[in-house]
């Protein structure tokens, strides 16, 4: 394992705690790395004598009185802000690369966005495919089933691209070491200076600007931090009652309600509307199962 | 060793470590590391809550090679504590050492 990744793993497990804390912890265990590998060991070794990840960070969270046990249980909140925390780790890497790198990154990126379009190819052809197949049904169920694979076809090349997307900040974004910037070389042009040196020289002064400027934006939005990403788990939240909640609580009223109608109807017009009942409380059971889990999940509390 | 021994008196070696002179991290780790065979990564966490229990303070210090070291010292009420903890293992290594003998299990051993 490598220290980016030493750090990115042990960053997720403690969201819990903290940006200064954080920081703090991990400055601790990059030094205690820089002294092993002064003693002649691998970066590799010295990662690996912390012993597991996931035990070492529910040390850490008890040092803080957090029982990592009770935290296991995952609610949405726990989620969103993890992924947001990652999204801000991932810019801040960013801002901190060089101009040659962020041109580098471009470039790689365009290349990605070329093998995701060509991705797509194979997928929508073997859509087609199964379509054809089915050319012979009648009109009706051909326009449905196809509408059915063309929609998983593209849930799957979503869920393509965003699994290569997210393999591509890991990798490109969060194991890359950031290149130290090149020393400074004294004041004034000397002679023999081109003016595409000069020229070069200037466009650096205005890359670390604007570098200085980006991480300076990011440490005022530092202080908002917690405020953004209750904001955002606030309007996600919202979302998913309005598109999921909502529907999904009509839906059960409407079960509740049609199944007091079928007993109602079967209690006076006899035995052919049981099966209607039956699968009324069926329904029912299952609508209001999965409004409870949807309440759990956005209801759920954290601890931070 | 067995490990719950070990995590037992973990805190009590760290805290008797640091009591003659202030110790940075990596220090506190190799001494530890001598007495016992630990895991390394666990030692930082013990040093944090250590800290957040006010048993320890931490201040910077510049060091000749490389960058600034974080130095623990152990302060008045981690000093008590130490006493407690030191006296308590004390007494009950006696007892438990005792109880071997009376047992007469220190002859097959």
């Amino acid at each position: 394992m490598t220290r980016f990744e030493f750090v990115n793993k042990l960053n997720g497990r403690l969201y819990l705690l903290s940006e200064d804390e954080r920081r703090d912890i991990i400055d601790e265990y990059m030094g205690h790395i820089d002294l092993k590998m002064q003693e002649g060991k691998s970066e590799a070794e010295a990662i690996k004598d912390f012993g597991d990840i996931d035990e070492l960070a529910d040390d850490i969270l008890q040092a803080y009185h957090i029982d990592s046990s009770k935290v296991q249980d995952r609610t949405l909140d726990m989620y969103i802000r993890q992924r947001v925390d990652y999204i801000g780790r991932a810019a801040e890497k960013f801002l901190s690369f060089s101009a040659r790198q962020i041109a580098r990154l471009f470039a790689e990126f365009l290349v990605l966005l070329l093998l995701l379009s060509l991705m797509r190819w194979p997928i929508m052809s073997c859509a087609n495919i199964f379509s054809y197949l089915f050319a012979w049904m009648p009109n009706v169920i051909y326009n449905s089933l196809t509408t059915i694979i063309y929609f998983i076809a593209n849930v799957i090349n979503i869920a393509l691209a965003f699994v290569l997307i997210y393999h591509f900040i890991n990798k490109r974004i969060m194991d890359n070491n950031p290149t130290p910037p090149p020393s400074g070389s004294g004041k004034g042009f000397s002679g023999d200076d081109s003016i595409g040196s000069q020229v070069e020289k200037f466009s650096n002064l205005a890359v670390d600007k604007a570098e200085s400027f980006g991480r300076s934006a990011l440490n005022a939005g530092e202080k908002t931090g917690s405020f953004i990403i209750n904001f955002a788990v606030v309007i996600i939240k919202i979302s998913l009652i309005l598109t999921i909640g909502l529907p999904g609580a009509i839906f059960t009223i409407c079960a509740i309600v049609g199944t007091v109608l079928a007993w109602v109807l079967y209690i006076g017009s006899g035995i052919g509307f049981l099966g209607l009942c039956i699968c009324g409380v069926g329904i029912c059971m299952m609508s209001i199962a999965f409004m409870t889990w949807l309440a759990k999940l956005l209801g759920g509390k954290t601890n931070a | 060793m067995n490990t719950q021994f070990k995590k037992g008196v973990l805190e009590l070696i760290v805290l008797l470590s640091m009591a003659d002179m202030d110790k940075y991290g990596y220090q506190l780790v190799s001494e530890v590391g001598e007495i016992m065979d630990v895991n390394e990564g666990t030692i930082y966490p013990l040093l944090k809550r250590l800290v957040n229990d006010e048993y320890c303070e931490t201040y910077l210090k510049q060091s000749a090679e490389g960058p600034a070291r974080k130095y623990y010292h152990l302060t008045d009420s981690g000093r008590i504590y130490l006493k407690v903890l030191a006296q308590e293992w004390l007494k009950f290594a006696d007892t438990v050492n005792n109880f071997i003998k009376e047992s007469g299990f220190d002859d097959k051993v």
